[in-house]
């Protein structure tokens, strides 16, 4: 595996980290192009004489699915304008809880608090946490890096922080125990039980960061069709500074302290997928000690102690470019028992199981 | 020695927060035992439209997980999410009537990942309210007008919205779901002369 050991992979993780992002802010963008588009606002709209960025917006989606103005759909703009408000049904939501062409896709974390929360545990739930469970239990943590528009967020962070160490600033990295995130789950998921409101949700990332772009984009496009000066104002609310904080601490004060010590989801996500069947792994001859890998992950890990880096590797891969000697390597297939053990008596055998 | 220290804490800790869990349970009990305290519970509660098929309040509180997939589905502009400052808890769905009422496209009920707000198919089975007509500021039955739009935009007309001298309009409980339509098309200014009103709201 070649490509594992060149940065390609990781350009590629940030753009699947990207696509997702936009795809939120499309989702948006398409929700309220649909209002208008079933209120039949979008003529006015066109005809419209100021000049402002959300008719521009509207606009540029008119003519995505409708071609170049009133051409050729004219002779039936009705019928046109029907068809497109069900294919605009196809994506809806945001990672927290998403819908994809009829697929429900809901966060563990958010099926985990409405069961606690609610005491009901239903049809559509358990649909919509089938795939995203079994993806967890196969490939563990992989939302974390892969997904998560939060996490992206904090990933960019982190290139703002090599940036500025490079740059030599003075940085800390107070460390926190990596298991307040368990504690934080599990009380979390209690308080919700006892409370009956899903209070995770409220300081969970990835739920605020697309909770939020629905907020800006809403209040973008506001009551374009009946106030066109009104509109174009992004507004942000205080989750915005709450995730702001994160990346102020997490750039100046401990490295991707969020991820790695207190997110409740990744405490889940984790525990999900504890078995998982891919793991980044150690080839103990080969290695030379040489620690980039360790300064490397974003985890806070050690990929090199162990035969693995633990569950909680959220399989970013970035530990596999870093590894000069190359003698870290992706392993596939069911996790082996008490693999630490054994290698506290005997220096591990090589595995034919290494790809 | 690492794994004990490990143990230690979380022990340490889960056993914290189950005796702060316990004594906040038991704080809320209490609370709601005082008659004091079960009015400022009630108070609390927001008065505000759900949209179509939300369960009993509550109930729709635990189970919403404040995603935006019904507002997403929404095509008439009737789901809001609460931000702070609205009348709702913060990132519920909620319906304001007299701006943009509910179409009765029931997209939502069908898209809730949760079902806090549970699936409906038919029109006839939405109860989000009922609606309430204002004698005195009426135009038709207070004499000032002959108007009839809230029978003209009531989706069940002649069931739930009955017209009656000048269009005076009689509103039927048993037959109205409390979509707002009448309420969004009432022509009086200001405060609607026709107003639909949450389950809750009627029970107080």
């Amino acid at each position: 595996m070649k490509i594992l050991r060149s940065q390609a992979h990781q350009w590629f993780r940030h753009l699947v980290q990207l696509s997702v992002f936009l795809g939120i802010v499309a989702t948006a963008c398409l929700a309220n192009y649909r209002i208008f588009l079933s209120q039949n606002q979008v003529e006015t709209i066109r005809a419209q004489e100021v000049e402002s960025s959300p008719r521009s917006a509207v606009l540029a989606m008119d003519r995505l699915y409708h071609g170049s103005g009133t051409g050729e759909t004219a002779s039936d703009p009705h019928q046109s304008r029907q068809e497109t408000l069900a294919r605009l049904k196809a994506i809806r939501g945001n990672t927290w809880s998403a819908e994809l062409y009829g697929l429900s896709l809901t966060d563990p974390l958010a099926g985990a608090e409405s069961i606690a929360a609610g005491k009901k545990i239903n049809r559509a739930l358990l649909l919509g946490l089938l795939i995203p469970v079994v993806a967890t239990l196969l490939l563990g943590r992989f939302f974390c890096s892969w997904i998560c528009p939060a996490g992206f967020l904090f990933d960019m962070a982190d290139k703002v922080r090599a940036l500025l160490a490079k740059m030599r600033l003075p940085l800390h990295n107070t460390p926190l125990w990596h298991g307040n995130k368990y504690v934080l789950l599990v009380v979390g998921l209690a308080l919700a039980g006892v409370s009956s409101i899903p209070l995770l949700g409220f300081f969970y990332p990835p739920a605020l960061v697309g909770r939020e772009i629905h907020t800006a984009v809403d209040s973008f496009f506001g009551n374009l069709a009946e106030n066109p000066q009104r509109a174009g104002a992004i507004s942000l609310t205080a989750i915005s500074l709450f995730l702001l904080g994160i990346v102020f601490v997490e750039v100046f004060l401990s490295r991707r302290v969020w991820c790695r010590c207190l997110c409740p989801g990744g405490a889940l996500y984790t525990l999900l997928g504890a078995a998982r069947l891919v793991r980044v792994k150690n080839d103990h001859p080969r290695c030379t000690h040489c620690t980039e890998c360790v300064k490397v992950c974003p985890m806070g890990l050690n990929p090199m102690s162990h035969d693995t880096p633990g569950p909680e590797c959220d399989h970013c891969l970035a530990c596999l470019p870093a590894c000069a000697p190359g003698s870290l390597s992706l392993e596939f297939g069911l996790p082996r028992i008490s693999s630490r053990k054994r290698k506290e008596s005997s220096p591990p055998a090589p595995t034919s199981s290494t790809r | 020695m690492k794994r004990r220290a490990f143990i230690t804490t979380a022990g340490k800790s889960l056993t914290a927060g189950i005796a702060s869990l316990l004594g906040l349970s038991l704080l809320a009990k209490l609370l709601k035992r005082n008659p004091a305290g079960a009015r400022l519970a009630k108070s609390l509660e927001p008065a505000v439209l759900r949209p179509p098929g939300a369960q009993e309040e509550a109930q729709f509180l635990a189970q919403c997980i404040r995603c935006v997939r019904c507002r997403d589905a929404c095509p008439s502009d009737a789901i809001r999410l609460a931000g702070p400052g609205d009348p709702a808890p913060v990132g519920t769905p909620f319906v304001v009537a007299a701006d943009s009422a509910c179409t009765l496209c029931l997209e939502c009920t069908q898209t809730c990942p949760t079902e806090a707000l549970q699936p409906i198919f038919k029109k006839e089975d939405v109860k989000m309210g009922v609606a309430r007509v204002d004698d005195r500021t009426c135009v038709s039955i207070n004499g000032t007008g002959v108007c009839g739009a809230c029978h003209t935009a009531c989706p069940f007309k002649d069931f739930a919205i009955t017209q009656g001298l000048h269009n005076a309009p009689t509103v039927h409980a048993e037959f109205c779901v409390g979509c707002g339509l009448c309420e969004e098309a009432c022509i009086v200014k200001g405060t609607k002369a026709i107003r639909v009103f949450s389950g809750r709201e009627l029970a107080a």
